[in-house]
């Protein structure tokens, strides 16, 4: 066990420079440059190559690869080519923890509401409740994120005014305080959360129906094993590799969610970040967050792998 | 109460003074401003360098600049020179500087501010923009080339003890007298004095390469009616009022720009979060109700032009006049901005001094058009679409995604194309895509790139049009491949022309040709919405901002008070 | 336990398409979905007789326009006829769809079940490559590929990109089912009876492992046509003409659309959610059905 940990560690190398070695060539073989917004017409074509020049964006991609790859491992990510005056590393750093809150609070609420539904939903298939639920978690796909995230401002803030449209923290408040950050966090968790419901409750739905028909179930329920127990104990156990799967996957999915809600909410987080930096060309950070995102896949499916074996020990790593 | 004021920049005096008569009331202090805008500054507070029109909309606030333009877009509002002479052949400017301006930290703003601020354009490590700001200054090319000063800081003691040229073009006489001087007359000498002035004191040590990384932009220091606080990326940047403004004191204690997305913003300034946004025409009608605010409907200097590749052999003269009379350009402007915009008939915008008013321009007239393209030698086939010479007229429509109202008005262009039989095929984009298909770089050009392409620009304080029509520039800025000696050496007089009223005559030729030629067929300038609280007073929105007048008029941004 | 379950594999073998039917029409929601479906594609086709009026025709007269005795859905902000828009607009949604979750099931099953299966190194190089794609950048990818293949308003082009970064979650989500069932005895003894690679795949492991890749290939639908439209929102989509429920859904972006012209994004929003929802209970009912052990079960 402990050895097929230290390989899958060792193997996450490979797996960061073949990002990065695609992420690298990718971005450069996309139309447009860094400069591509600079529409005034007295930046002329002459200034503009002695400007890319400045920035090093003119020599063989292979070189510019190798002296990215060489300051990389030195942990040095290079200078935003949008933000001037920030490094990669300073920005991953100040978007970094907004966008875990973000995140991570509605993966946590996303996978304690779905699986109770799923539970439910599996055991009592086809019931009205079962079709409740689903039309419910359908509806929370069918609608776009933008419009989603657009109507529980309309509703909870316009209307209602429970909580704050948008930001992270009352300008001029300097500081924001606890209390403050956690009801501006209320409407994109509720976001991103209601994004990610609706698959969670149908994997976990399917995952549960898979295990109640399976034999040992029988088994246990026709040796009197009580209901409660055959499902939370028997069946549950065996329903969480999928889920589990499910949550190690979502992180990635999770990030690209956040980008919208992030936007909307004028949310300071990484989803943005990286959006952005694709739309201006900004190679430094869009090989950051890359990474960064490419290095949560991996530990995530890492984790998730582990987990199998943990839940179900036939499973061996040799 | 509500109060819609629908202010042009023509009839705005006079409507100034009829509402600031009928809202005579005090003035109070206090106050926190919120502006909102919809992309995060670079976060580059260095006027010089030139950024996004986000961070101008933050160093407009900050900073002072030595003069700013009037409405028609003319260099003639003094601020930090209080006055400013040309000497007899008009190239060489002296700048008297007002002796009560200081710095946020308390220092006296001198010649020696503004000589820094422009010497850095020009320097071997400069990284930004603005080149074009010194390129005729005396002495210019040379600094420009001068190796010796790679990696270093400006040095103002060298300089005044004959050390260092630098650019011999910026002349500092004394302590509060500074005179720039060019090679040649430029019509731009004055209107590229509008940079905000950068405060030498504290730059001094910084090499120009490294002023990107300086931590002087955490808060950076200028002479502006605020001073920068703080700036959280895609939050806010914070603002507070600046006691000792020369102007007087901002009633206002505090300004906040908030990074939001449109639709949120328009939400906020409903419930009174924001005081002020920009919106598009589409959510007029939803605006419109509100009564807490005024809607400012003024025109911009942004037009969206519809550009032919000239190299085209479909493309010919009489063809894009016929192309011309097809399109609705009206239509455009009353369906997709709901009357908010005018139809244009050149480059230049209708408030500017250089402006043409007499041109006759094209009407819709898809009868006309047919007739034009018929004797143009295009016949029309079978299918609906025009032939000549076994050549069936097809021609793809290229233009970026984005702006919506111009995303609305590429189909309306494809149905009037199809009605006289022009077969387009719409192609939509992203803006690195389409640049590499129009201005691809150092690639020879050539007819196969794009045939017809929908863009935007703003208009230039500057009325020149080399940068887009010289044929020197192809097939860079001149993409179109619009090729005209006569026309060049039109471009090059005007600019050279140091007497306003000659000047101006070139100009209406100079419009003359192009609505004739047609190297592109501008279509409409959108007017610019904005709302604003109306709790705030002393709006003055026809004040023209400096270098990048494109935001809503907060030149008198000390004056605008909040009532309680 | 192991009796048991070779009958019930005897009992699948000797019974092959038709019973499959047999027990997926008994599921009520399932055939509802179907007849759904069916109707949807029906309207795809038909859609010329169907639409009242030409979809890409502007009305310069008639810019959104509540529905009326003219539109009876309405116009759209260009003054087209919203009707005849949705009625077009099932043809690209549908195709993108479809041909996404084709993808997503092939591609993924393919490779989630030959690396679980296999194990060993086959099972890393695939497992890491499936890394790379999962932490691609999308949108730059799509960038790339439009660009590079010049293929700006060319759906296959579009329907490719979705799908070639889509399969992740059934690759890994195969896999992991695989894995878990791979060492079960029943598994166990078809290999020691000589059962062929191709047939222990097939017939053991592939049905017993579906359900939630079924799950997650029928919600990547919905995703699919989501990333459509966001694609042509970019700029790296179908041609902007051409109508689609996604793009309708994105241009009615706004909150004037959604507090005030609900005929604009009403409309295309239930035919999403429609279709969604008829793909996943036939998905539920293929699945029932194809369950081995289903039959057993609905006897308890």
């Amino acid at each position: 066990m402990r050895s097929y940990i230290l390989q899958r560690f060792l193997l996450m190398i490979p797996i960061l420079i073949g990002v990065s070695l695609f992420t690298f060539f990718l971005s450069r073989m996309a139309p447009g440059d860094p400069l591509m917004h600079y529409t005034d017409p007295d930046f002329t074509q002459e200034m503009r190559e002695e400007m890319m020049e400045k920035m090093g964006l003119n020599k063989p991609i292979y070189v510019q690869y190798i002296s990215w790859l060489r300051e990389a491992l030195k942990g040095n990510l290079g200078v935003s080519l949008r933000y001037r005056s920030e490094t990669v590393v300073h920005l991953i750093r100040e978007k970094i923890s907004p966008t875990i809150a973000l995140t991570l609070t509605s993966l946590i609420l996303a996978v304690f509401i779905a699986i109770p539904i799923g539970i439910y939903s599996a055991v009592k298939q086809y019931s009205i409740g079962d079709y409740i639920f689903t039309l419910g978690s359908f509806l929370g796909i069918s609608v776009p994120s933008f419009f989603l995230a657009l109507g529980l401002i309309y509703i909870f803030s316009l209307k209602l005014r429970w909580f704050p449209m948008a930001g992270m923290q009352t300008i001029g408040s300097r500081g924001g305080g606890f209390i403050d950050i956690l009801r501006h966090l209320v409407l994109p968790v509720t976001a991103l959360t209601l994004m990610r419901l609706a698959a969670f409750v149908r994997y976990s739905r399917g995952a549960m129906l898979e295990v109640i028909s399976q034999d040992y179930i029988r088994t246990a329920r026709s040796k009197g094993v009580t209901e409660k127990i055959v499902i939370f104990k028997h069946a549950l156990r065996n329903a969480a590799i999928p889920i589990v799967t499910m949550v190690g996957m979502s992180i990635a999915r999770l990030f690209s969610g956040a980008l919208i809600v992030e936007t909307v909410f004028s949310w300071p987080g990484l989803g943005k970040l990286s959006y952005e930096a694709v739309l201006q060309r900004d190679y430094p950070v869009l090989m950051g967050t890359t990474l960064l995102v490419a290095l949560m896949v991996v530990v995530g499916n890492m984790v998730a792998d582990i987990t199998y074996s943990l839940i179900d020990p036939q499973i061996r790593y040799d | 109460m509500k109060k819609i004021i629908i202010i042009t920049m023509l009839l705005s005096l006079c409507l100034m003074i009829m509402t600031t008569g009928a809202l005579a009331q005090e003035p109070q202090y206090g106050g926190t401003l919120k502006f909102s805008m919809y992309s995060s500054p670079e976060g580059l507070w260095i006027p010089a360098r030139g950024a996004s029109t986000y961070d101008v909309n933050v160093n407009n606030m900050v900073y002072e600049p030595l003069i700013q333009l009037d409405k028609n877009m003319e260099p003639t509002i003094p601020r930090i020179a209080e006055s400013w002479e040309f000497n007899d052949d008009k190239t060489k400017v002296t700048f008297k500087l007002r002796k009560d301006i200081k710095f946020h930290d308390g220092e006296p703003l001198t010649a020696r501010d503004v000589w820094y601020t422009y010497t850095q354009i020009g320097h071997i490590d400069y990284e930004g923009t603005h080149m074009a700001y010194n390129s005729y200054l005396k002495g210019f090319d040379a600094f420009r080339e001068d190796e010796s000063q790679r990696g270093k800081a400006l040095d103002y003691e060298a300089y005044m003890s004959g050390e260092e040229d630098y650019i011999t073009g910026i002349q500092v006489i004394n302590d509060y007298e500074i005179a720039f001087e060019s090679t040649d007359y430029s019509s731009r000498m004055l209107a590229d004095r509008v940079l905000g002035i950068m405060p030498y004191h504290i730059w001094k040590d910084v090499p120009i390469k490294n002023q990107h990384l300086a931590e002087e932009l955490e808060k950076p220091i200028g002479s502006g009616p605020f001073k920068f606080e703080e700036y959280a990326r895609d939050e806010y940047v914070l603002l507070t009022a600046y006691e000792d403004y020369y102007l007087g004191r901002p009633y206002v204690d505090e300004l906040i720009w908030a990074i939001r997305d449109q639709e949120v913003a328009l939400m906020e300034l409903e419930v009174g979060e924001l005081h002020l946004a920009e919106f598009d025409p589409n959510s007029y009608n939803l605006i419109e109700g509100f009564e807490e605010l005024d809607v400012y409907n003024d025109l911009s200097p942004v037009y969206q032009y519809m550009g032919f590749n000239l190299q085209d052999p479909k493309l010919t003269l009489k063809t894009r006049q016929a192309m011309a009379h097809a399109i609705d350009r009206q239509g455009i402007v009353d369906s997709a901005l709901l009357g908010f915009g005018e139809v244009v008939e050149t480059p230049i915008v209708p408030f500017h001094w250089a402006h043409n008013p007499n041109l006759e321009g094209y009407d819709y007239n898809p009868e006309k058009a047919k007739k034009m393209l018929a004797e143009d030698g295009w016949e029309m086939g079978d299918d609906g679409v025009l032939t000549r010479d076994g050549m069936k007229f097809r021609v793809e429509l290229l233009y970026p995604t984005g702006n919506q109202v111009r995303i609305q008005s590429a189909p309306i262009i494809q149905q009037n194309l199809a009605e006289v039989g022009i077969d387009a095929r719409l192609n939509m984009t992203d803006w690195g895509t389409l640049l590499d298909k129009t201005e691809r770089r150092g690639v020879p050009f050539n007819a196969d790139q794009f045939d017809l392409v929908l863009v935007g620009l703003a208009g230039g304080v500057v009325p020149d049009q080399s940068a887009k029509y010289h044929s020197r520039n192809i097939p860079d800025g001149n993409y179109v491949g619009y090729s005209n000696e006569e026309f060049d050496k039109m471009l090059d007089d005007a600019l050279t022309e140091p007497d306003r009223e000659k000047a101006v005559k070139l100009y209406w030729e100079i419009q003359e040709v192009m609505s004739h030629d047609l190297p592109v067929l501008t279509l409409y300038s959108p007017n610019r919405l904005t709302a604003v609280s109306s709790s705030i007073h002393n709006v003055r929105p026809e004040a023209v901002e400096d270098n990048d007048w494109r935001a809503f008029g907060l030149v008198n941004i000390h004056e605008w008070w909040i009532e309680d | 336990m192991y009796d048991e379950n070779v009958e019930t594999t005897k009992e699948i073998k000797s019974s092959p398409g038709t019973l499959v039917w047999r027990r997926f029409r008994h599921n009520r929601m399932a055939l509802i979905g179907l007849g759904m479906l069916s109707i949807i594609v029906l309207i795809s086709i038909l859609a010329p007789l169907l639409a009242t009026h030409d979809p890409n025709k502007i009305y310069m007269d008639k810019f959104r326009q509540p529905p009326n005795d003219e539109h009876i859905l309405g116009t759209d902000s260009l003054g087209r006829d919203v009707w005849s828009r949705l009625v077009y607009g099932s043809r690209v949604s549908m195709t993108v769809g479809i041909t996404a979750v084709a993808m997503y099931l092939l591609i993924g099953v393919t490779i989630g079940t030959l690396a679980a299966y296999f194990g060993g190194v086959v099972d890393m190089v695939l497992m890491r490559l499936t890394d790379i794609v999962m932490s691609f950048p999308f949108l730059l990818f799509a960038l790339v590929i439009v660009a590079t293949l010049e293929g700006e308003g060319n759906i296959w082009v579009v329907m490719g990109v979705i799908g070639l970064l889509g399969w992740t979650t059934n690759a890994r989500l195969i896999r992991g089912q695989i894995l878990s069932l791979r060492d079960k005895d029943y598994v166990q003894s078809a290999r020691a009876l000589g059962a062929s690679h191709f047939r222990i795949i097939f017939k053991h492991l592939l049905p017993n492992a579906m359900a939630p890749v079924l799950v997650a290939s029928t919600l990547s639908m919905a995703f699919a046509i989501m990333t459509e439209a966001a694609l042509s929102f970019l700029g790296m989509g179908v041609p902007p003409t051409m109508a689609s429920w996604g793009s309708m859904l994105s241009e009615a972006n706004s909150r004037l659309v959604m507090d005030r012209m609900p005929w604009l994004w009403v409309p295309p929003g239930i035919a999403v959610l429609v279709s969604v929802l008829s793909i996943n209970f036939v998905g539920d009912g293929l699945r029932d059905a194809l369950d081995p052990k289903q039959k057993n079960n609905k006897e308890v």
